[in-house]
């Protein structure tokens, strides 16, 4: 191909195509945007996405956080506590120690023993001062 | 007071705003359309730029102080819309803009807005392959025929180095035509 000369040869159009007919539909248009309405606002794109993006961010928090809410709620109006379970047993309560005793299983008396690990001096005490425990440690080997 | 200072008060003034802007929009809509469409290639774009080129015209006038030609500042305008406009679709579409841009002519062969031979295609493929300020340069003064002044006045560059630039464009073209 021969050297092309750019400034001294016959100009090379874009190729690209528009009618008149466009100009003519074009400025209607925009002058019914800009004229007609004086009040128009340009408001930047980003600032309606980014009020757009900050209310759908609080909408999702407040719908996460009901039911995380109502579940905590929940849970803490349904447990007791077990100071307040004692509590209620010392003082609000015509249930004696035999009582207690009685309703409590192998089960209940595995999980006492690791909750609550009685120290030697404490048994020996009890067991000096309780007339009764002779009875029981008789009646419950047999 | 010189005819642009006079039509700068119509567009101005309440009164007679719209109709100045009317006319405005009339003497500028075609090489505005042009000047457009050499930056983004495709016709619906150009058509879109447009629009909010003269919308954000209309916008800014209150705040045009008349420092430069009103031809000047609506072009600059125009320009920077376009460039930002190629910037987001380039960023919609996960891609460069060189890439984009090399898409948008290779979409020109099936385009029904334009009737170019292949030459006048493989000339949009050699000047996409310019510097960004470049590709204005040679586009602004090979297609748009404007001055070297005006293009200063639009593109804020010295009339020396837009020279320096265009002759480097024109250099770049002539051998890319010759080896493709």
């Amino acid at each position: 191909m021969k050297n092309i000369d750019l400034t001294n040869a016959e100009k090379i159009t874009t190729g690209f195509l528009v009618s008149d007919a466009f100009f003519e539909q074009f400025s209607e248009k925009v002058l019914h945007q800009t004229t007609k309405n004086s009040t128009v606002k340009v408001i930047s794109f980003h600032k309606k996405v980014k009020k757009w993006s900050m209310s759908v961010a609080a909408i999702l928090v407040l719908t996460l956080s009901l039911p995380v809410a109502y579940h905590i709620q929940n849970n803490a109006s349904n447990e007791l506590s077990n100071d307040e379970v004692e509590h209620y047993l010392i003082h609000h309560t015509t249930l004696t120690d035999d009582d207690v005793i009685n309703a409590l299983d192998q089960k209940d008396i595995e999980q006492l023993k690791v909750s609550k690990p009685i120290e030697h001096n404490v048994i020996e005490e009890t067991l000096s001062t309780n007339s009764d425990l002779e009875y029981y440690i008789t009646n419950e080997t047999n | 007071m010189t005819e642009e200072q006079k039509f700068i008060e119509a567009l101005l003034n309440p009164q007679t705003q719209n109709s100045a802007f009317e006319k405005l929009v009339r003497d500028y809509q075609k090489p505005l359309y042009h000047h457009v469409r050499n930056i983004v290639i495709d016709h619906d774009d150009a058509a879109d730029v447009l629009q909010n080129t003269f919308i954000k015209v209309f916008h800014y006038l209150k705040d045009f102080k008349g420092e430069s030609k009103l031809f000047s500042w609506m072009y600059r305008i125009a320009t920077n819309e376009a460039i930002t406009f190629l910037n987001q679709k380039a960023k919609r579409n996960g891609m460069s803009i060189e890439l984009q841009q090399s898409k948008s002519i290779d979409a020109l062969a099936t385009d029904p807005y334009f009737d170019g031979n292949s030459i006048q295609l493989k000339l949009q493929k050699a000047i996409a392959l310019l510097p960004e300020k470049q590709q204005l340069v040679f586009k602004m003064k090979y297609f748009e025929e404007l001055k070297y002044e005006q293009i200063s006045e639009i593109l804020g560059t010295s009339v020396g180095a837009l020279k320096a630039s265009y002759h480097h464009a024109v250099k770049k073209i002539e051998e890319y035509l010759l080896n493709h």
